[in-house]
């Protein structure tokens, strides 16, 4: 019998600069099936890129970003301001899920000031983590 | 019976030796009375050079100052004041006054203290509270940024064994473990950086007789295999004819990390690799350039790398704390920093060092 695989949504974009983290979340996200296509970054500004290039083409967009906050050069808040300069129409349906070891409190309060950061979640993501991100999809 | 006089005498020498500059002032500006406090503090020499004379004779353009304003209000409508007022002098000092005014029949009454010296150190104390405030602040940013740098590579380890626990492929699970281990590294090497930027603050300058070449030997050293891999030429001019004397610890720390800097961002595109280190002593400073071919700075960054836990590359690892304890050090030592760099041609390195021999 043919064992038909369902995944939770189709496209998810991780953003990290460390690639041990990448790794471990790729891994994570195959494991629970959790999408189909999982692109991977280890640098916002490619990603970013990536993005801009993407939507100019009309090509599908992700549906869901794990964005790290602690990165060289961009960090994860600096990704989002040029993120959020993306129209409306384009992002709206693309969730941003941050997964960091922060425990700045200044990281939390600049957190709430971006809508689509939607979850925050410690490193490293637990299989429970991704049941209760599904619920908000 | 008491000589009139006598009292009038009796009541200036009080007068005089009060601590408190008191004057008189007439409506027309002009002074009646002073005692010598006031000659001390308005920084004249005798009763004489003001007595007769009006504030504006005295102290041209006082006219347009506020304080002259409060005075008139209190001419016109006898009222009382109370203040501390910034006297600028004629000479270009300026003073700090406690004044009371008082509305008499003669026209004002002013009593004087001069705080000065208060003031400035009420100065002083306010910007040692902003140093303090600032300092607090970085303490905190540095704080967060080490308790992240050192849970980062935990919870990596904690994903990793979660694998391990749940994988039965011994092959997976290597790989693991060596992830863990390198993880373990990334994480001692950070505490290692930690603690030498606290060792470089408390611990006290200790100077010694340094060989710059037996040093650099040393160094070269303990990359050994590391340049050999890389395929990275070293190139060595130093010129040493004059003894040097430095900090051993915090100078071999200066130049290892400066070594390992220029190894860490080599071009593997390239093919003529090198490392070319120039080291000079005088008698007062050592001139050393750390010069190599590697990937270079971008401009955009390069006046930013000696900041603490920046960080340039998200290729190659490092805790952003390296060129920031150099620069630390090399402060502490009475020496500088500074960095050349073509992107993607070459990046120089020059410190300038103190010899303690002078």
């Amino acid at each position: 019998m043919i064992k038909l695989l369902t995944y939770v949504i189709e496209r998810v974009m991780i953003v990290d600069d460390d690639p041990t983290d990448l790794y471990i979340l790729n891994r994570i996200l195959k494991k629970n099936n959790f999408a189909k296509i999982i692109t991977q970054f280890s640098s916002p500004e490619k990603a970013l890129q990536h993005l801009l290039s993407n939507h100019k083409k009309n090509f599908f967009f992700p549906q869901m970003i794990f964005l790290d906050i602690n990165m060289p050069l961009m960090n994860g808040f600096e990704f989002l301001n040029e993120f959020n300069k993306i129209p409306e129409n384009i992002i709206r349906n693309t969730k941003v899920i941050i997964l960091s070891s922060t425990c700045d409190p200044r990281d939390f309060d600049k957190m709430k000031a971006y809508p689509n950061s939607l979850m925050f979640f410690e490193k490293p993501l637990k299989s429970e983590d991704l049941d209760l991100i599904s619920t908000i999809l | 019976m008491v000589n009139p006089n006598t009292n009038i005498f009796l009541l200036e020498n009080a007068l005089d030796n009060l601590l408190e500059g008191f004057q008189i002032i007439s409506p027309e500006w002009k002074y009646l009375y002073v005692n010598k406090s006031v000659i001390k503090q308005s920084k004249c020499n005798s009763k004489e050079d003001l007595i007769g004379f009006t504030m504006m004779e005295k102290f041209p353009g006082i006219e347009n100052t506020k304080l002259f304003k409060v005075l008139s209000r209190c001419m016109l409508k006898g009222n009382s004041k109370y203040f501390e007022n910034k006297f600028d002098f004629p000479d270009g000092t300026q003073g700090w006054f406690e004044l009371r005014i008082e509305p008499i029949p003669q026209g004002l009454f002013i009593l004087s203290i001069d705080i000065t010296e208060r003031k400035q150190a009420e100065k002083e104390i306010e910007i040692k509270s902003a140093d303090l405030l600032k300092a607090n602040a970085e303490l905190d940013r540095f704080v967060y940024s080490v308790a992240h740098d050192l849970r980062s590579p935990l919870t990596s380890i904690l994903g990793l064994l979660s694998f391990i626990e749940q994988d039965d492929n011994e092959f997976e699970k290597i790989k693991h473990l060596n992830l863990i281990k390198s993880r373990i590294e990334k994480m001692d090497e950070f505490i290692k950086n930690v603690l030498s930027y606290s060792k470089n603050n408390r611990i006290e300058v200790k100077v010694q007789n340094i060989s710059i070449r037996k040093e650099i030997d040393d160094k070269l050293n303990i990359y050994k295999n590391l340049l050999e891999s890389n395929m990275i030429d070293i190139q060595l001019e130093i010129d040493q004819s004059v003894p040097f004397y430095c900090d051993h610890t915090r100078f071999s720390m200066i130049i290892e990390n400066l070594i390992s800097n220029a190894i860490k961002y080599h071009d593997p595109k390239k093919s003529n690799r090198y490392i070319k280190i120039k080291g000079n002593a005088d008698i007062n400073v050592v001139n050393l350039i750390f010069e190599d071919n590697g990937i270079g700075i971008p401009y955009k960054h390069q006046d930013k790398i000696f900041k603490m836990f920046y960080r340039v590359s998200n290729q190659i690892p490092g805790s952003g704390l390296g060129l920031f304890i150099v620069k630390e050090t090399l402060e502490k030592l009475g020496g500088k920093i500074w960095v050349d760099s073509i992107p993607k041609i070459k990046t120089s390195f020059n410190c300038e060092i103190r010899n303690y021999l002078s």
